[in-house]
């Protein structure tokens, strides 16, 4: 009797929660974390000596004469303010700087990260120990963070600022990502893996509680241009993939975005909880980085048409104003660090290193035209073709 | 002398036409229990009101820890405290996006008030309380829209693109209620206004062309006549109303004109004009110049600012650093609160006028809500609501109740049932229910 129930106990003790998720060799993830790789704040390395970056009306009142002036209303210095700083945002030429920052000079005062003699979450993405590369948490230098270098010094970018927190659209089902790694044979150690990095069609599913819930099941984006797929190994319960482009969906103030990063590889670890956590790294093309978190030029509203002319340029030039930075200071700053993709022509480089850390719970993830409560949305005769 | 009713009134006429004279609500007129008029057995009217305050809540100040009713109220919540009774705290629903882009201050807001989320302002209207006015307003005034914050803004519509639009200013919200066209319902006397007359003599006239027009066309085009012309009745409605003597209210007092205010968004004049406002509201809704009411004590995006401040309550809700100390930002904290001291101003008004055996407050339902949790995520997950008065004994108050991420539609489907509209379920897609939230309803 007792042998007997050794016996069943033996059986049932090895099962982890791999066994549970691998099917047929087979592990999918939803992305449930996911946001920009960054650095420390300036205050606590010391690498913005000159400030922080500025906005329009914050470059403004440096000016002589520019500060409040006796008598003057409250309303008529906030109107003041205001025509200064549109006056500051629009280029000779009489083009609205945010959707033309081209048409504008480098901005004095946008103020980037000086140095690198200190630690950067990332991956060493090129191979080179350049000047530029920050630390790892190892102590070697060689981790390309390009982009961290340009928003370092940017109040929004340090930890209690607002635009790391871009996830919050992904929470909301707006966007998302899914993994999809076949022919594991191992867990802990495989010399071969292929994977498929891929925007979620399906809004991601969430418990009670607003965590995302695990072994939901989830459908890849139909489209080609929003999948990649590569090959990796598992050593020691690391994952590490070879460089694909992908491309993933972002939405800000409802405009659909695009969010592309060209040679992009994943460098993350498996847990004993089942989750996936690490470093998505790769390039992407400075005028595709501006634009889905600057600019918004080539915004689309949810009808598929290019979203209205008033809605991205206000919402660039608010977001510059709250956030704290002008579009055309970031925009040139964004050329000056980027490190890749060199334009043949003229040998400036037009990719910028660009890293998100993320962590992935265990998905069921399907390849099929979804039908998910977003897709009837959008088939929903009741609610129109406005979708 | 016939016995008296509420309807009784004298009659007579006046350079020709047919006037009649009302009398004072008497204790004669109403029930033992003080809850109905005796004669008819009809109840105090009940009113519904929105009160919306912008860029949601901080939810450690805000949301209690226990539920039910021996909750500890949150710092941001002190100030209604003396109401805890004719409140329902629910905090923990969620518009859910099914995928929609959120635009912010927008998107939550509508999902809550329709239904639907949308990413636009192309609201798949009507807004609940348009339903809600159209089953139970017989007023001089289908509905009150109400905006202190100085801008012309609403959150009630009936099509999508047209808000039904709002009064900024205390002084024209006076004008608008008891200037031109206003009858006190306890004067001694009642004078149909001429004009009124007359336009009731030619759509009298224009009734009777259109019963025929009716008879002529086919089905079809009946339809389409009778929707066109239900607008045309509504106008009728109203100059009915105009043209009988307004039942007579107890304890009214005809308000006075305010004096002209500084309407802006510098906190100090926001708070007092809405006070006035308040009290204007709780005065037009007590002599039933209107049953429903949509108050919006700060825009979505809050334009509310300190004086000398230019940054705004929305803007500093993506600029002002997390206070370390606090885990939260402290100036968004600050504004938070004081939309909590506002809200407390407008139950002041509304519960500090009689009626019946209790007050105005009893027999409205007020629904408080805010446009998202959490504003510098724009979260929609967690909007804070509450609900106040006992709509007339329909609505149970004086507990905390967590959603657990429900759909919000929750709230919007009761707050309809309370109001007796004959709806089973409500809102789109996830966000459809037909979980009523038995535990409001009596």
């Amino acid at each position: 009797m007792n042998k007997t129930f050794i016996f069943i106990l033996s059986l049932c003790a090895p099962l982890t929660w791999a066994d549970a998720a691998i099917q047929n060799g087979t592990l999918g993830f939803v992305v449930s974390e996911f946001a920009y790789a960054l650095g420390p704040d300036a205050e606590e390395t010391g690498a913005c000596p000159d400030g922080l970056a500025r906005n329009l009306q914050e470059i403004y009142i440096l000016e002589s004469g520019a500060k409040r002036r006796q008598n003057e209303s409250e309303a008529k210095f906030e109107k003041r303010l205001q025509a200064a700083a549109k006056a500051l945002g629009t280029a000779e030429n009489g083009q609205d700087l945010c959707q033309n920052p081209e048409a504008g000079s480098p901005d004095p005062y946008f103020k980037t990260v000086q140095g690198s003699g200190f630690v950067v979450e990332g991956i060493d993405l090129d191979g080179k120990n350049s000047p530029e590369d920050f630390n790892d948490q190892a102590g070697s230098n060689g981790v390309d963070n390009q982009f961290y270098r340009t928003v370092g010094c940017s109040r929004s970018f340090q930890s209690t600022g607002q635009s790391n927190g871009f996830k919050i659209e992904m929470l909301a089902g707006s966007w998302g990502i899914v993994f999809e790694l076949s022919n594991v044979d191992d867990i802990y150690n495989d010399e071969h893996v292929d994977v498929t990095i891929s925007a979620n069609a399906d809004p991601i599913q969430l418990s009670a509680a607003r965590v995302p819930l695990a072994f939901a099941t989830y459908a890849k984006d139909q489209s080609a241009d929003f999948r990649g797929s590569t090959t990796g190994r598992i050593v020691a319960g690391v994952l590490t993939t070879d460089p694909v482009d992908v491309r993933f969906h972002s939405v800000v103030n409802s405009m659909k975005l695009e969010r592309p990063l060209l040679d992009a590889r994943l460098q993350a670890s498996f847990s004993d909880d089942g989750s996936l956590t690490g470093i998505l790294a790769g390039y992407t093309p400075v005028e595709a980085l501006y634009d889905v978190q600057y600019g918004y030029r080539n915004a689309m509203a949810v009808d598929g048409q290019l979203a209205p002319l008033a809605l991205r340029q206000g919402s660039a030039n608010g977001a510059a104003h709250v956030l704290g930075h002008t579009c055309h200071g970031v925009y040139h700053a964004l050329y000056k660090n980027a490190d890749a993709r060199p334009d043949p022509q003229t040998g400036k480089f037009t990719a910028i290193s660009t890293q998100y850390r993320f962590s992935a719970i265990p998905a069921f993830i399907v390849d099929i035209e979804t039908e998910s409560a977003n897709s009837g949305l959008k088939q929903s005769r009741e609610y129109g073709s406005d979708y | 002398m016939a016995k008296l009713s509420r309807r009784s009134f004298l009659r007579g006429s006046l350079q020709g036409a047919m006037v009649g004279m009302g009398l004072p609500l008497l204790n004669c007129f109403l029930n033992d229990s003080g809850k109905a008029m005796a004669a008819t057995g009809q109840r105090i009217p009940v009113r519904f009101g929105t009160w919306i305050w912008g860029c949601g809540h901080i939810p450690e100040l805000w949301v209690p820890e226990q539920t039910g009713r021996e909750y500890v109220m949150p710092a941001h919540l002190q100030p209604i405290e003396r109401y805890r009774e004719k409140l329902a705290l629910l905090s923990g629903f969620d518009v859910k996006l099914d995928g929609v882009p959120n635009k912010p201050h927008v998107t939550g807001c509508f999902g809550l008030r329709t239904g639907i989320p949308v990413p636009d302002r192309q609201v798949k209207a009507p807004t609940f309380d348009v339903l809600i006015a159209d089953a139970i307003a017989d007023t001089r005034f289908r509905s009150v829209e109400v905006c202190s914050a100085g801008i012309q803004r609403s959150y009630s519509y009936r099509d999508a693109g047209s808000p039904n639009p709002s009064e900024t200013s205390p002084l024209a919200l006076y004008q608008r209620l008891f200037g031109e066209g206003f009858q006190n319902p306890n004067n001694a006397t009642f004078t149909p206004d001429p004009n009124y007359m007359v336009h009731k003599s030619v759509l009298s006239a224009v009734q009777e062309e259109r019963q025929a027009l009716m008879r002529a066309v086919g089905a079809e085009d009946r339809q389409r006549l009778d929707e066109y012309f239900t607008s045309v009745r509504e106008l009728e409605q109203k100059l009915a109303l105009q043209l009988q003597p307004p039942a007579p209210v107890q304890n009214f007092l005809l308000p006075n004109s305010p004096n002209e205010a500084a309407v802006d968004s510098e906190i100090s004049n926001v708070l007092e004009n809405h006070r006035i406002m308040a009290g204007l509201l709780a005065r037009a809704l007590q002599c039933n110049q209107t049953k429903v009411f949509n108050v919006l004590f700060s825009d979505t995006a809050s334009n509310l600012r300190r004086p000398g401040v230019s940054s705004t309550h929305h803007t500093l809700t993506h600029e002002e650093p997390v206070d370390p100390k606090l885990g939260h930002q402290r100036e968004v904290a600050w504004f938070a609160q004081q939309s909590m001291l506002a809200w407390r101003d407008f139950l002041d008004a509304i519960d500090g006028i009689p009626e019946g055996d209790g007050t105005l407050l009893d027999n409205c339902l007020v629904l408080a809500h805010s446009d998202c949790s959490i504003a510098k995520s724009h979260a929609v997950e967690g909007i804070p609501a509450m609900i106040a008065g006992a709509a007339g004994g329909r609505i149970r108050t004086g507990f905390h109740l967590a959603g657990n991420a429900d759909p919000i539609t929750r709230i919007g489907l009761t707050v309809q049932q309370a109001m007796g509209l004959p709806v089973a379920s409500w809102g789109g897609l996830s966000m459809e229910t037909n979980r009523t939230i038995t535990e409001l309803l009596v």
